[in-house]
Formats: structure tokens, sequence, C-alpha cells
């Protein structure tokens, strides 16, 4: 195929907006859909997670062939996902691609989401395409969304292609558009293999499968490739492009996004954002690739069973090929034996992942409460970044804590500021700006520790605005703030596990919530045990589970023996899913009690 | 000749109590003697003279509602199968309102020689939140015509943590009963034992549970009031005068053998355990054909029934003895169950005596987390 007949696009869309059901038409107009998969919906979210919840995680490359006024074209399309978590995803994707569809649901208009890939398209220099979809939906508001496109984001109006995914209207429309307003590919098929690599997972029989786009040159099996950033050298086995599965071809060329297999077995070897080049005429810079992007929350991942610890270490090295926003390192915790610090991106991305080992790789998880990474100066001078409240130095140690503030962006009809406003100031936020998009849409722009905004941030604001408002937010550095480390002590003991950071102002009130919580999820006991939340060595406050005084089957007649033993036997079962602390056995619910707030 | 305890299952009631979940119907003339026809080919199928019987109980359900000559044809019928031990001991249930001097003479002719009377309580705000079909006034009337009719082996059941229980009223109910001539007593802590009605309000919180301090103090009471009127603890839930523990129910602590008759009866003999269809109409379409009631069986492997021993054996105030269990069932309890026996002792639930193990007083509320040991 020529560059100019190739176009590599995205659709970027806040979530729900509709991309995937978009991506769905065009693979039917371009009858590049399997015949058996036409019924399902949503066809391009493979994983079982993504199904069930309804929204995408993983990007998703794919080739099609159009035929337009007898030109045939070669589309890539790569579906993104929407989820402020993953806009990792969406900044890798958008590398490969030359322009982006950008969609607005015509019931909803512009949200979070919509600004924020809005910017990361307009930074990667991509042609956009602006889509209203969902206009036969009753509540749809066209002439508003469009005005909001043209009012916020510049476009001009007879650049918006008014769609409806789910009726297959405009797809025709939007589908010219691809080819006639975002430019071909750039590059050279005479000059040294140069190749992105922007995404890659582990096959257990083939290695590393490599999601590449080629911007200079040719690569093609039998090839020796060099990854630039390690100096690995490997034979290239096979090459080939996305359609439901992989799809050998002679070779990927210029312009081109597809695969690359060739044996790689270490999989330090295929860093996502690492360029690719020919090992016998190596190209001398690497293409830019990607700014490293650093975790936002932390949480511990330890193994139900203590004997998973190997496999849950394998697990996390193979998911994290994929999901190169994932880190982790090994633990020690008193409480829950060896496990593993991990990073993620949000609460999201760590949920996800969760899922993912439980799932895919069959570990059962005990997790701790998410936590930020923390910057704390010692009165000797020494500034450590901590990830784990564990690890926090001694408090008689410490000058200053800092932590990790974000930048907010808060989408909502107007009649919710007040309320949007009342949350934000109980989250310790600073309002920077506040603008209407519309006379109904306003768009407040606040400064918020992130701490607050990964707690249940996103559940109060969906609830004070009914569910209208959306949510983006981009970290802006670390700031001094007064925090203290709340522990908890269950039967005199400090359990690493449960010890949080918190606000000075908050800690009692957190405190007491946590402990009273503790009381009502740990069984009793034979004897007393008494919960204390300290700071600073101060206990502040403090719940007792009395101990267990009757537990007995008062009955146990002729016929009743078989069904007793049941109950008895039931009763052990509750037993084995409790941690041993100290003399306690505590719940595993009990780790994530520390979570919510009521 | 194989020694057994017999029970017979009487499983309809004229209502079923809020807090029941046994097994029970309600009931008509015609499917009463369809069942005693039943029940009596069953015996005739099962029983005969090889079997001899040290103790026969008929439960329920409410057996007191059994018309007589029901009654007599089914125990002339065991008599005339098999054979009965020389002190025999026979129960009947009976619940007050279904029982008059008369019924109570011809039980009395028929050989029954113990009669264990449903009192529940004495208070009737306190019978009226269980179901019970009768007031405080006819549950002693049932007590008083008992004695007068000449039974000297009188058991009474009584149930503690009725919610709107207190500990005057608990008082009253047990010293009440204890003022008559009794043998027996069985004190039940009420349980809110799923799908029954009482279980769903608790649920819905249209009842609190009795709060956990006053269900001790009444515990505790209650030990004393039974101590002063020389009731000694022999079982969980179990109290008798010196000599009349109750052997029928003996036999299913101790892990010996017995036959059940009547739907859902379960018998246990050769290290089997089975049970017969609770269903009352299936179970008489069984007999009729001169099928087999059985629907259900298990057999126990000797670590099975050691570890059975052992749970059952712990239930009563003797314990159990390790060495008799090494010697019945080739299974050393002792030695595979060491650490589990260390940490109940350490913990003061359990506490040994020569070869037995038995529950400490501390365990006695807590049976459970023993028990669970020997899983």
């Amino acid at each position: 195929m020529k560059l100019s007949n190739i176009r590599n696009f995205s659709i970027i869309a806040h979530i729900d907006h509709g991309k995937s059901t978009l991506a769905d038409r065009f693979l039917e107009k371009t009858n590049s859909m399997p015949k058996k998969k036409i019924a399902e919906e949503q066809v391009l979210d493979q994983m079982d997670l993504e199904r069930e919840r309804g929204i995408t995680i993983k990007s998703h490359p794919i080739r099609m062939y159009y035929v337009l006024d007898d030109e045939e074209y070669e589309l890539h399309l790569i579906d993104t996902p929407g989820h402020v978590d993953f806009s990792y995803e969406v900044s890798r994707s958008l590398a490969a691609c030359e322009g982006a569809i950008l969609v607005v649901d015509a019931t909803q208009g512009i949200e979070a989401q919509t600004l924020a890939n809005y910017s990361l398209a307009l930074e990667n220099g991509l042609t956009l395409i602006p889509v209203i979809n969902k206009i036969d939906l009753p509540g749809a508001e066209i002439e508003r969304v469009k005005k909001q496109l043209i009012d916020s984001l510049g476009f001009l109006e007879e650049e918006i292609i008014l769609v409806s995914a789910k009726e297959g209207i405009g797809i025709d429309e939007l589908l010219r558009a691809v080819t006639e307003r975002i430019p071909p590919p750039k590059g050279d098929l005479t000059k040294n293999l140069e190749a992105l690599i922007f995404d890659a997972y582990f096959d257990s029989y083939r290695g590393v499968v490599v999601y590449t786009r080629v911007f200079n040159g040719t690569v093609k099996k039998g090839m020796n490739i060099k990854m630039m950033s390690t100096g690995a050298v490997y034979e290239v086995d096979e090459v080939g492009y996305f359609s439901f599965g992989l799809h050998p071809t002679e070779s990927l060329v210029a312009g081109e996004v597809g695969y690359i297999i060739a044996n790689i077995k270490n999989v330090k070897d295929a860093q996502i954002g690492d360029t690719i080049t020919d090992a016998n005429s190596p190209i001398e810079k690497p293409l830019p690739g990607f700014k490293r992007i650093k975790p936002m929350v932390y949480c511990g991942l330890f193994p139900q069973e203590s004997n998973q610890y190997e496999d849950l270490r394998e697990s996390l090295e193979k998911l994290q090929l994929n999901d190169p926003a994932l880190v982790f390192e090994p633990e020690n915790s008193e409480a829950l034996g060896p496990g593993f610090r991990c990073g993620f991106l949000g609460t999201l991305h760590m949920e996800i992942v969760e899922e993912r080992l439980e799932r895919e790789y069959g570990v059962k998880l005990v997790a701790t409460a998410p936590n930020v990474v923390y910057r704390v100066s010692t009165k000797d001078g020494n500034i450590l970044e901590i990830n784990n409240p564990s690890q926090f130095p001694h408090y008689s140690l410490i000058e200053k804590i800092e932590e990790p503030y974000v930048k907010v962006s808060i989408i909502s009809p107007s009649e919710f500021i007040g309320p949007i406003m009342e949350l934000c100031l109980g989250k310790r936020g600073t309002l920077i700006e506040m603008n209407y998009i519309d006379p109904m849409k306003v768009v407040f722009i606040y400064e918020l520790p992130l701490n607050e905004v990964i707690f249940d941030f996103f559940d109060k604001l969906k609830s004070v605005t009914r569910g209208y408002a959306s949510l983006d937010y981009e970290p802006i550095g670390f700031r001094e703030s007064d925090l203290v480390r709340l522990e908890i002590l269950v039967k005199g003991e400090t359990v690493d596990a449960l010890s949080i950071i918190v606000h000075r102002d908050e800690a009692e009130r957190r405190g007491r919530e946590i402990v009273k919580k503790l009381r009502t999820l740990i069984p009793r006991q034979l004897f007393e045990i008494p919960l204390q939340a300290a700071v600073n060595g101060k206990v502040i406050a403090r719940e007792n589970i009395p101990p267990l005084k009757k537990n007995v089957l008062q009955k146990c007649y002729g016929g009743d023996v078989t069904r007793k033993k049941k109950l008895l036997e039931k009763q052990k079962e509750g037993k084995k899913r409790l941690k041993q602390i100290g003399q306690v056995e505590v719940p595993q619910e009990a780790f994530l009690a520390i979570l919510k707030s009521d | 000749m194989i020694r057994i305890a017999l029970y017979i299952h009487v499983p309809f009631c004229i209502k079923k109590c809020l807090y029941c979940d046994f097994y029970s119907i309600r009931f008509d003339v015609s499917l009463l003697n369809q069942y005693t026809l039943a029940l009596i080919k069953e015996l005739e199928l099962r029983l005969n003279r090889d079997y001899l019987v040290k103790s026969i109980y008929l439960g329920g359900g409410t057996p007191s509602i059994l018309p007589l000559e029901n009654l007599e044809r089914i125990v002339d019928t065991i008599y005339m199968l098999t054979r009965l031990e020389e002190n025999l001991e026979f129960t009947i249930e009976i619940n007050p309102g279904t029982i008059n001097k008369e019924k109570l003479k011809i039980y009395k002719d028929l050989g029954i020689n113990r009669i264990s009377i449903g009192i529940q309580s004495l208070i009737d705000d306190e019978l009226q939140l269980l179901g019970r079909i009768h007031s405080s006034k006819e549950a002693l009337e049932a007590l008083d015509i008992s004695i007068e009719s000449g039974f000297d082996n009188i058991n009474v059941d009584l149930i503690y943590g009725i919610p709107t229980q207190t500990l005057k009223s608990w008082k009253y109910t047990l010293e009440s009963v204890l003022k008559r001539n009794l043998t027996h007593i069985s004190i039940y802590s009420l349980m809110y034992e799923p799908g029954t009605p009482l279980y769903k309000s608790f649920i819905r919180r249209e009842m609190d549970q009795m709060p956990e301090d006053l269900e001790l103090e009444i515990f505790d009471v209650t030990q004393e009031v039974l101590d002063r009127h020389r009731f000694f603890w022999y079982e969980i839930s179990n109290y008798a005068k010196d000599g009349y523990e109750c052997r029928h129910n003996l036999t299913y602590w101790k892990g010996e053998e017995y036959l059940g008759f009547g739907p859902s009866a379960y018998s246990f003999m050769r290290n089997t355990r089975w049970s017969n269809t609770p269903n009352v109409k299936a179970y008489i379409e069984l007999l009729n054909r001169s099928k087999n009631p059985k629907i259900w069986e298990e057999k126990l492997s000797p670590f099975e029934k050691a570890k059975e021993l052992v749970i059952l054996g712990l239930r009563l105030k003797e314990g159990v003895s390790l060495s008799e269990v090494h010697i019945k069932t080739g299974i050393n309890i002792e030695e595979i169950f060491a650490e589990n026996i260390k940490k109940l002792i350490s913990q003061g639930l359990m506490c040994r005596k020569g070869d037995k193990i038995a529950l400490t007083t501390k365990g006695r509320l807590l049976g459970n987390l023993v028990f669970g040991e020997f899983l």
C-alpha cells in the first residue's frame, strides 16, 4: 500500500460517549468484522473485565480496508480507553497516529475527559475530527453541543459531523472525513528502520508480541532488529497486522501499524516507548518515546496463601509488560507477610490490576488501602519519597511532610455550583478558576491534595451532582501539609498494614471512624481486644471488642448430628479466611476498612 | 442380640411454633390414620426379635395429639415385634393444650414411664411471642396432672433468651416448675434458626435479641438455682436429679446405635447413619407399597466415627474417654489432635480427667470452639 493511502487514527472521548460502538460501525462498514462476532457489541473490548464493566481498558489496534471513489485505503484504528486512569494508554496510542476522532455525546456535551483528551491530541500534533454522537436520542441537544465545540474548543461549524453510532447514521460521511482530512503518514521506505513500540504483551509460546508503528524503513521476517534502549538484537520471526487476532504479512513498511514477534523472552528488552532499528544499519538516535509516567497511588498486594508469593511475582511481571504504568517492589509486612508494594495510575487502575491478577493469573489477594507518595524531609537534612505509611520515619525525626497535589477540572451543570464548592472545600481544595462553557455548564479548576481525590472524591462528586459532573486531574507537584501518621493498634500492637497518613485536623475523626468500623469487622475472640488509634504515640480513639462468651450448639439429638457437623464445618471454613496478627485473628475486609469514610 | 434405642417421630402439630425449624405439618384425622398404618408397616419391616430395646422415645412434632387408639396400635406393635429390656425407659413428649388425665392414664397403662413436657415459659407474653398454642396456666396444669397420674420421671423443657424475658420472669418460670416433683430439665437458649418466622422478624428488626449480658446472667442464676434443687448438669442443655439422666438421649451422645421410625427419622447402626423421607405423603406412599422410606445415608469411616465420638462425647459433663475411642475405632485421637488438645487446654476451654477429655465451665458456653478443633 502506498503511503498516501494509509491513515492511522484513534477515537478519543469521555467515558461512555460511544467510542467502542462507533468502532463497531467502522468494522461493519469496512467488512472487517468476522461473521460470528456481528451479534456482539463493542467487539474490540475482548477482555472479560472490559465486557463486564462496559469500559475499554487497553488500546486495541485494528486494520481495515476501505474503498472510496475507486481508491482503496488502509485504515489503522486504535480504540482507546476513556477513564482518566488510562490516559497513559491514550497518549501512547496517539503517538502512533496522525489524526483522531473526538467524540462528544449529544446528550452530555463536553466533559472533563473530552477536554483532557483534546489537549493530549493537540500536544501530539494530531488532526482532529469533531463528532457529535447519539443524535438519535430524545435528549440530544445538538445545537448546544455544537456551540460548545465551537466556543470552547475552537472548531468550525462545518467541521462537525453528526453521528448516531447506534443507528449507523453519519458513518459514511465520517469515514470520508477520515480519508480526506487526516493526513497520510510521512516516512521513507528506503531509510533505515525506525519503529516505535507503543504496546506489548507476553505470549507464553512465542515470547513478546510487540505493537509497533513504523516511521521509516521496512521490517520483515528474518531481519535482525535491535532494541535501542538495551542494545539487544533479535531475529524477526513474524510481522503482521491486527484484525481480530494476528495476521502475518510479508513486511511492515513506513507509515504502518502492526506487530513484530522475534522470540523475545526477556520482557525487559521490549520496553514500551523504545525504538526498534535495523541491527545491521542502525539509526543514530531513538524516537522521543514516552514520558515515563509515575504512579500516583500505591497499595500493598499480598498473596492470601503465603506459598503463592512466587506466583504473584511472576503474574505481576507479565502484567507489567502489557501495562507499563504498573510498578511494584517486594514488601514485607509484619502483619501480612511477604508481598509487593504496587504503584498505579489511579484507583480504577488499581482495581483493574487486582481483578486481572485474580482472574487471569488465579492469585488470591489481600490488598491494603491505597495511598499516595509522600515527600518527607528529616531533621538531618534527608529527603525521602515514601509510598508506604509503615515506612514513615519516627515523628520526632520529621522536619516537614509534603504531599502530591493535582489540578482537578470538574465540568458540571451550573445548578450544582454550590454543592461542588462545598465538597472541594471539605477536601482541602483551592479554587483556581471557574468558567462557563455555556450558560448551563460550568468548568471548575481546583487544586486538591491527590490523597483527597483518590479517597472517595469521585463518588461524592457524583452523588452531590446526581451523576452529572465529570472529573479529570493532572499532577502539579508536591506541597507541604500538616500531615500525621495515624496508627492502629490491635491488642496493644501496631498493625503496619492498617496505618494511614492523614491531615492533622482529620486525624481524630478518622481514627474514631476506623476503630469503630474495625470493631464490627473483627470477630470476637476468647479475650478482650482493645482497638486504638494513635497519632505520634498518643491514643486519640479507642474501642473494645468484648470477649466471646457464648457459642455452642444447644440441641443435638439423633437426627441432628449430621446437620450440626455441617454447621461446625461452616464456622471453621470462615475462620480459615482470617489472618493471624499476634494473638488476634483479623479478616481481610479489615484492611480495607480504612478506605471509606462514612 | 443388638441393644438399641428406638425413636418414633410424630411429625404433626396443631400450629408450628415461631422458633421451630424441626419437621412437622398440620394434620387431619385421615392423614393421622394413614400415618399410623404406614408407621406400623415400617416397624414390621424393620424390627425383629434380634433387637433388645433399652429405650423408646416418642418425639415430635406433638406425639400427644395422636388419638389413643392409634398410639395403642403403635405401642402394641413394638411390644409384639421385639424384645424389651427389663428397666425400659419409655418417654413421650407432650404439649400443654393437647393433654388430659384420660390420655395420661392410658399412657401409663401402655408402659410409658417418662413424660417430657414442652412448657418453655410460664409467662403468657413470652409464650405468645414464641407462638405456643397454650397459656401458662395450661402449661402448669399439664405438669400437675402428669404428677397426679402417677408419673415419677418427668422432664420439662424451658427456653431462655426470649426478647421480652427478664431475670425476674425467668426465675419465676424456673422456680415454679422446680416446686413440682420433677426429675429432669432441659434448658435451651432461644436460637434464631434461618427460615423460621422468628428469624425473619429478627432480620426485619421487628425484635431484638436478648442482650448478651442478661443472657449470661440468666445462665449463671440458672446454675445456682438448679444446684440448690439438686439438679445436676450432665449435657450442654440438660440437667437431672441423680440417676435420672435421659438414657435414650445418652445413646446419641455416646455414639451408640439407634433406630428411628417415621418421616424424617434418623437411624444409626453399624457405623452408618441414614434418614427417612421427611415428606409425610411420600412416606405413606412408599410404605403402602412396602418400600423402604430411606432417602439418605452416610457411612462413617473409622476416623470420622472417632471424631464424632469426641464431638458428641464432649457435650457430656463426664467427657469422653480417648482410650475407649481408640478401642472402638482404632484411631488415636490423642496423637492426631495433640496440638489441638494442647491449645484448648491452654485456652481454658477443655480439661483432662485421667484418660478423658471434657469441657471446662468456660468451655460449656463455647463448645463450638472446642468441637470445631475435632472436625
